[in-house]
Order: C-alpha cells, then sequence, then structure tokens
C-alpha cells in the first residue's frame, strides 16, 4: 500500500488513514512479540513491549531500557530482506540526520543504533502521546488555537531542520507525533520515503506522499531541481488547512486530477476557517514554489505570533555547551598551548574526517573585550541573531533556541586578546551563508585572522 | 578472544576484538564497532593499507597531509603505543579511551604531561614550555616580543615549579591542573559519547 498513490480516503471529516508504517498509535492491548524477538531482551539492552506500528520493511516496538528503565521506541528493519542493502544508505542518512537535529524539543531523538545478524534497530525517544492525526481522526478537526499551537511547533521544527541543512521532504500526519505533554516531535527522517522511491525497484528521486508533498517536487522533469525548503512550507500548509478542517484541501483517487486541481488553486476553505488563517493556508498552497510563502515569513504573521510561547528569551544559549568556557579572561601558558589546533582531535569524528579547522575561526584583536562584544552584539542584532554573554570570556549566538556559534575571548597577554569562533550547529549554512556577513561586520576588531580563517 | 566472529574476511592487519579492546576502555562493545567504521575511513585515507600514517591523521585534523603541528606529531606519538612510526587499531582505540567523556581524570592528566613533556625526560623543562608556546603563536601566525614570550613562559613556569627546581614533575603538574581544569578541557571528546550513532557499524554485527 505504501505505493498507492491514492490519497487518504475522502471527507467527511476525520477518517484520515494512519500511515502504511511508523509510530505509536493510541494505546491499545499489547499484540504478540514475533518469536525472533520475543522473551529476551533485544542485545541483552532492552526488553521489547508492543507493536506501536508496522511497515513492510520495518517495525516499530515499544521497549524498556534493562539498565536506565526508560521507556523508547525501537524501529526494528529485517536485514535478511534483500531490498535492505539499498536501504543502508538511506538508514545511514536517517540516523546522521536525526543526530544532527537532536536538539531541538519538536525534534524525535534518537538514542543509538543497534546491529543484530539479522537486524539494524534504531533505539528513538517513545512519543507517548501517538500520532497527531490519530487525535484529529478521534475528536474531528482542532479548535484554531490548537491548531495554531501545533502548528508553530511544526514551523519551528522545520525551521530548524532547514538552519541546519536539512530539509525533510515528507512532512505528512504518520510523522507528527506527540510527546507527554503534547508537545509536537517530528519524525521519519528518510526511511519513510523509501517505499515510494523503491516502486518498480526504480529509485523515483520524488518523495513524499502525493497528498502533502508539493507539485514541483511530484511533477518535476528530469533534472529540475526543487527547493525543499519551499517544498517543506507547502506541506505545512496542508497539515495546517487538515488540523483545521478535519480533512484535506485537494482529494482525488486521480492523481492528475489532483494536480490539476492543485494548479488551478481550486480548493475549498470550510466556513469556520477564520480570514488570517485562510490567507495564510492560500499563501502556502501556491502552487508556484517562487511566490509562494516561506516558512521565515510565515513566523511574521499575526496569526503565528498570536500567543507564541517565545520561551527563546529564557532558553541560555551557553549552558549546554560543552566545555564552554567560563570565568577566565587572562591565560596561563599552557593555556596557550591547548588552543593548539593539533590538539582539537574532534575534527576525526566530523563527517567521517576532515572539516576545515574544526568549525573554529579565529582572530586577535587590540580592543577591549567590552569593545569586543559590544560589536558582537551590534553584528548579531543587525543580522537578526540572539547574542548573550556568558560568565567568563564566552559569547553565546544563536537564532530561536539553537545556539549556533560560541565566541571565546582570551587575553593571551594585556592588550592583545585571541578571540575564537566556533560554530556550534548549523555549520554548513552559517559558513557558506552567514560567515561572510559575520567577518565584514567584525572587520573594525581585527587586528590579524588566523590561518586559513579568512 | 570472544571470537566467534572473527570469520570475517576482510578484517584490517593489527585487528583485535572489540569485546577485549572494550574490556580495556571505556567504550561499549557496539562503540569500538563503530571506532572500527572511523578506523577504517581514516587508515585507508592516504595509504590503502589498514594503519594510519601520520599523514593521514594530519589530514584528518587539517585537511592537510603535509601540515607541520608540533602536537599533532606529539598526539601521534602517543597514539603509536609500540613506538612503530603507524597507529594500529588497538592503539587507536585505546589512546581515544583517554578521551571519553568518562574516563578517569587521572589518565587525562597524565596524558597531558606525556604530551607535553616533549623530549620524555619525565618532566617538562622551561626550554620546552617555551618551544610549544613559540609554536602555538608561530600557528597562529602571532608575532610577540621574545620579551613578552619569555615573561609568559616564566611567569607560568615559576607558578607550576611549586618546588622550584626548575623542571615540573607529575606531582605539580597535578596540581597545577586540580587548580585550572580547563587546560585538560581538549583531552575529553563530547563526540565519544555518541560515537555509534556517527558511525552506525550495520555490517559488522555483534551478538554479545
Amino acid at each position: 500500500m505504501q505505493n498507492n498513490p491514492t490519497p487518504p480516503p475522502p471527507p467527511p471529516p476525520a477518517a484520515i488513514s494512519p500511515g502504511p508504517m511508523e509510530v505509536p498509535s493510541p494505546p491499545s492491548p499489547p499484540r504478540k512479540v514475533p518469536e525472533d524477538t520475543a522473551g529476551g531482551a533485544l542485545l541483552g539492552k532492552y526488553h521489547l513491549g508492543r507493536l506501536l506500528g508496522r511497515g513492510s520493511f520495518a517495525k516499530v516496538y515499544e521497549a524498556t531500557s534493562v539498565k536506565e528503565g526508560n521507556a523508547v521506541a525501537i524501529k526494528i528493519i529485517d536485514k535478511t530482506k534483500p531490498i535492505t542493502t539499498v536501504m543502508e544508505p538511506q538508514i545511514l542518512r536517517e540516523v546522521a540526520v536525526m543526530r544532527k537535529l537532536q536538539h531541538h524539543p519538536n525534534i524525535l531523538k534518537i538514542h543509538e543504533v543497534l546491529a543484530t545478524k539479522s537486524k539494524i534497530c534504531l533505539v528513538m525517544e517513545l512519543a507517548t502521546g501517538g500520532e497527531l492525526f490519530s487525535k484529529v481522526s478521534r475528536r474531528g478537526r482542532l479548535p484554531e488555537g490548537n491548531a495554531r499551537r501545533y502548528f508553530q511547533q511544526l514551523v519551528a521544527a522545520l525551521r530548524f531542520c532547514h538552519q541546519n541543512g536539512v530539509v525533510h521532504r515528507d512532512v505528512k500526519p504518520q510523522n507528527l507525533l506527540l510527546g507527554k505533554d503534547g508537545t509536537l516531535k517530528v519524525s521519519d527522517f528518510g526511511l519513510s520515503a523509501l517505499p515510494e522511491q523503491l516502486q518498480d525497484g526504480l529509485l523515483h528521486t520524488a518523495c513524499g506522499t502525493p497528498a502533502y508533498t508539493a507539485p514541483e517536487v511530484v511533477c518535476r522533469r528530469q533534472g529540475n531541481g526543487y527547493n525543499g525548503a519551499k517544498a517543506d512550507a507547502w506541506s505545512c500548509g496542508v497539515i495546517l488547512y487538515m488540523l483545521l478542517a478535519g480533512y484535506l484541501p485537494f482529494e482525488e483517487n486521480n492523481l492528475l486530477a489532483m494536480y490539476k486541481r492543485i494548479h488551478r488553486r481550486d480548493y475549498v476553505f470550510p466556513e469556520w476557517m477564520s480570514k488570517p488563517v485562510r490567507s495564510l493556508i492560500h499563501q502556502l498552497l501556491d502552487p508556484d514554489p517562487n511566490t509562494r510563502m516561506k516558512l521565515d515569513d510565515v513566523t511574521k504573521t499575526s496569526w503565528f505570533r498570536k500567543s507564541l510561547r517565545d520561551d527563546t528569551a529564557e532558553h541560555p544559549l551557553l549552558d549546554h555547551i560543552p566545555g564552554a568556557f567560563k570565568g577566565v579572561s587572562v591565560v596561563n601558558a599552557f593555556d596557550i598551548i591547548s588552543l593548539s589546533s593539533g590538539l582539537d582531535l574532534s575534527g576525526l569524528f566530523k563527517a567521517g574526517g576532515g572539516v576545515g579547522e574544526n568549525g573554529k575561526k579565529r582572530f586577535m584583536s587590540k580592543a577591549t573585550y567590552e569593545a569586543i562584544s559590544e560589536k558582537v552584539r551590534d553584528v548579531g542584532n543587525k543580522l537578526g541573531y540572539r547574542v548573550e554573554k556568558g560568565e567568563g570570556g564566552s559569547i553565546g549566538i544563536g537564532k530561536g533556541r539553537a545556539t549556533l556559534v560560541v565566541i571565546q575571548v582570551w587575553e593571551i597577554v594585556e592588550s592583545l586578546l585571541l578571540v575564537e569562533v566556533k560554530v556550534v550547529e548549523g555549520g554548513v549554512s552559517f559558513d557558506q551563508v552567514q560567515w561572510g556577513d559575520w567577518k565584514e561586520g567584525l572587520e573594525e576588531i581585527v587586528h590579524s585572522w588566523h590561518n586559513d580563517a579568512a | 578472544m570472544g571470537g566467534c566472529l572473527s570469520v570475517n574476511v576482510d578484517r584490517i592487519p593489527g585487528y583485535e576484538e572489540p569485546a577485549l579492546l572494550s574490556a580495556e576502555t571505556p567504550f561499549s562493545v557496539r562503540e569500538v564497532e563503530a571506532l572500527y567504521e572511523l578506523f577504517k575511513k581514516l587508515s585507508h585515507s592516504v595509504f590503502d593499507d589498514g594503519v594510519i600514517h601520520k599523514e593521514e591523521l594530519l589530514l584528518a585534523l587539517f585537511r592537510d597531509k603535509n601540515k607541520t603541528n608540533l602536537f599533532a606529531d606529539r598526539i601521534f606519538d602517543l597514539f603509536d603505543l609500540k613506538q612503530n612510526g603507524v597507529i594500529e587499531f588497538g592503539e587507536f582505540v585505546r589512546s581515544l579511551g583517554v578521551f571519553h567523556p568518562s574516563a578517569p581524570q587521572e589518565d587525562k592528566v597524565a596524558f597531558a604531561f606525556r604530551l607535553y613533556d616533549l623530549r620524555r625526560t619525565g618532566y617538562i623543562e622551561r626550554e620546552e614550555l617555551q618551544e610549544m608556546v613559540l609554536a602555538l603563536l608561530h600557528e597562529s601566525e602571532l608575532a610577540l616580543s621574545d620579551d613578552l614570550i619569555q615573561a609568559i613562559v616564566d611567569k607560568t613556569f615559576n607558578e607550576v615549579d611549586s618546588k622550584g627546581d626548575g623542571k615540573i614533575d607529575q606531582e605539580e603538574w597535578k596540581e597545577f591542573v586540580l587548580k585550572n581544569p580547563s587546560l585538560i578541557k581538549n583531552m575529553t571528546l563530547p563526540y565519544l559519547m555518541d560515537i555509534s550513532l556517527a558511525f552506525p557499524s550495520f555490517l559488522s554485527p555483534s551478538e554479545t
């Protein structure tokens, strides 16, 4: 059924098909665990519990850690199926992506990867609240306030992905889970696209599920790329519509007919949808990706901003940074030595080794620490960043909840400071997109750049 | 050696059983397997022979296999436990174990001491400290006057050399690090915590 391009069954409200695989369903009586995993703990580490969902290639179980006793979800992929070999790069990608994104509250965390002779197991955070859409299908459409709260979290998660160079490309109901306090958790980075991709044994690069996928992704011609962030914005529009309406904006059994309607913007707003939200959905469901609203702009609309929980203000930028250097400004000779990039082995672990100067840029400055932090604040504000001064010579720079960069200031000798700019998250986009502006902004306080940081 | 799986055909020379290495280091068996994935990558990057040459370490750290860096040289020497000019898998895992966040502090302190004891005399001498400061300044393309450098070195050296005998011994070093814990900050690699996520080893499964 994964290959079936037919969208979920037509209205009336409710009746949203659960996905082909994946994710917690609301509590149900325990189902039988297959023989090969029954009984003893999985690799001695997890006791498998009930089956949460299944697909052709993977099953998801609830499980309990033997050591810590906490509940997790384990996606078990059967290696014995010949298709798994083809999937391996995809699985690797999913793991790499989830790991990269694991610091966002609205993205499902991955804990570990295990392998046995016959299985690959991804151990993940358990979303105890189940699927967001089983909630919608049980209760019908959501009140606007609730829908907005979920939509805000979805947009936050996707913007975080985009900032980190990741495009989800398969935002759909089955991939939106709920944590125990109702927090939205975006899941499934990569695997869910597989069944579609391997249709007819051919790799169809368009991924996602037609009903939620932007038209330019599905209809694109050979060689035509598409902007993934724009495609995710489309999916957000479909999801928002569905949360508020209880059914999909475009539903046709015939794909061609559906895309005709998409291109004509042929859908109807139910009478209960408010004007501002109609306008927002209208701009997201723009068949032309070039004029479609960007997620960054979505966050500026007053509908979106209403009762937005801005917990970013008190979210500290420096607290969770391992080894953020605090409280020292004058350094001794051994401190100076320990700055050597030859002693920083983190380069071994970056994408298989060797990513530039380990995301670090350094310069010397003859300005005072106050002048430097003032300058960083100015440049940061101008470029739309949040800047937070730490206890010692450290300054955190972030966007939203994400800490992107930590700036560390060391006093080598009086009136000579060494400034280190260390990219913590979103390395690629920071380096390629934003660093140029930063560098230009900071130029005044720079005495000399180190190595090839220039 | 628990070797039920040693049937694998394409093991690199100097391969050691993960279970054995796990017992000696803070790593779990699966983490050792993940390190093996990493090791395979590193040890084939320049020379296709399954051991890490200095060029391969430099390439990984600096993207330049011909880089000269005193400290990377020291790291290489310390990792090369057998002193045969290459880093084998077992040496790699045992040495990286020191950098594990849960490795004992004493190990980290001792490792740093050996790192800075350039001439392996069992002491860090004033000249060694000076040489290292110069190396870092050079690495950073930073020119300071000789007087200034001398002042920085002397100030620190006298502070550490509490016995005043002109050399820093292990005990003095330990005390100094206790007062300045940030000194061994780079002896801990947070990356090692989720190594099995960074380098999942699907193909070399373990059943333990």
